[in-house]
């Protein structure tokens, strides 16, 4: 199992900080560090899968608990409505789906999100 | 008359900076919640790390758990009710979300007995964890040190 983690970070952040539409440096340099810890974390439970340490509900489990943690980070951020924040890890998440899942062998993400996305692109009503 | 001039001004300065420093102090309870989460997280999962089949699986701990979330939704209701910031009640939602879904984690993992780690979690995947609520507790108790400093 190969990933390229410094280009799933690169990938995953970008989405983030496109997401969240802000000028802001502080934010550009949040949104890109959280894009690198996914890619580590994605790239570390993906090898569990692989090495069939855990299963594919416990992966789904691990991947919930590092887009919560990135949405505490992005939250925090006075200029980052939690919506906001929870839609720009989800898209972020989602645009790496593929790759991740193909290096595992396990398709894990994709269907994680597949069913989330339509909850993240829905118009906020709070 | 001068002298009152110079003492009107200098009490107005320190009013003034006091006003202006005032709303934006950071909240030492807020502080000490968030890096008590993380530090009792990460106390937590490096024993966790190091136990054997008698000892590791969740109904075993889950004691800890609770004292984490009691300790997240302490945090959550002093930041709602002191009302000083809106992104930090989300935030901190956030983390008892993150505990919640970390502890469903190893619920998870001591159901499946018929893998190699038995009613364990995987090292990694308590590793994984245990870095995810630090990361999440310091992003709170940066923010309001942030705050207090500016």
């Amino acid at each position: 199992m190969s990933l390229d983690i410094a280009s799933l970070g690169s990938q995953i952040g970008t989405t983030i900080l496109t997401s969240l539409k802000s000028d802001s440096g502080k934010v550009r340099a949040m949104a890109l560090a959280e894009g690198d810890k996914l890619a580590l974390a994605l790239t570390q439970i993906a090898g569990l899968l692989a090495e069939r340490q855990i299963d594919g509900e416990e992966a789904a489990l691990l991947v919930r608990v590092q887009k919560d943690a990135s949405e505490v980070v992005l939250a925090s951020l006075a200029e980052i409505s939690r919506v906001a924040a929870s839609k720009a890890v989800l898209l972020g998440l989602q645009g790496v789906a593929g790759v991740v899942d193909a290096a595992s062998g396990v398709p894990v993400l994709a269907p994680l999100f597949a069913t989330a996305t339509a909850l993240a692109t829905a118009p906020a009503t709070t | 008359m001068q002298f009152r001039q110079i003492i009107l001004a200098l009490f107005g300065l320190v009013s003034l900076t006091c006003c202006a420093l005032l709303p934006r102090l950071a909240d030492p309870q807020v502080v000490t919640l968030a890096q008590k989460v993380g530090s009792d997280a990460s106390t937590f999962f490096a024993d966790l790390a190091a136990k054997g089949d008698k000892d590791c699986s969740f109904a075993e701990n889950a004691a800890a758990y609770d004292h984490l979330t009691k300790l997240a939704t302490a945090l959550n209701a002093h930041i709602a009710a002191s009302k000083s910031s809106p992104a930090l009640v989300l935030a901190s939602q956030a983390l008892l979300r993150t505990l919640a879904d970390a502890r469903a984690s190893h619920v998870a993992a001591s159901v499946k007995t018929d893998d190699a780690n038995g009613a364990c979690m995987a090292p990694g995947a308590i590793a994984l964890n245990a870095a995810a609520i630090a990361r999440a507790s310091a992003a709170i108790a940066a923010t309001q040190t942030a705050e207090g400093a500016q």
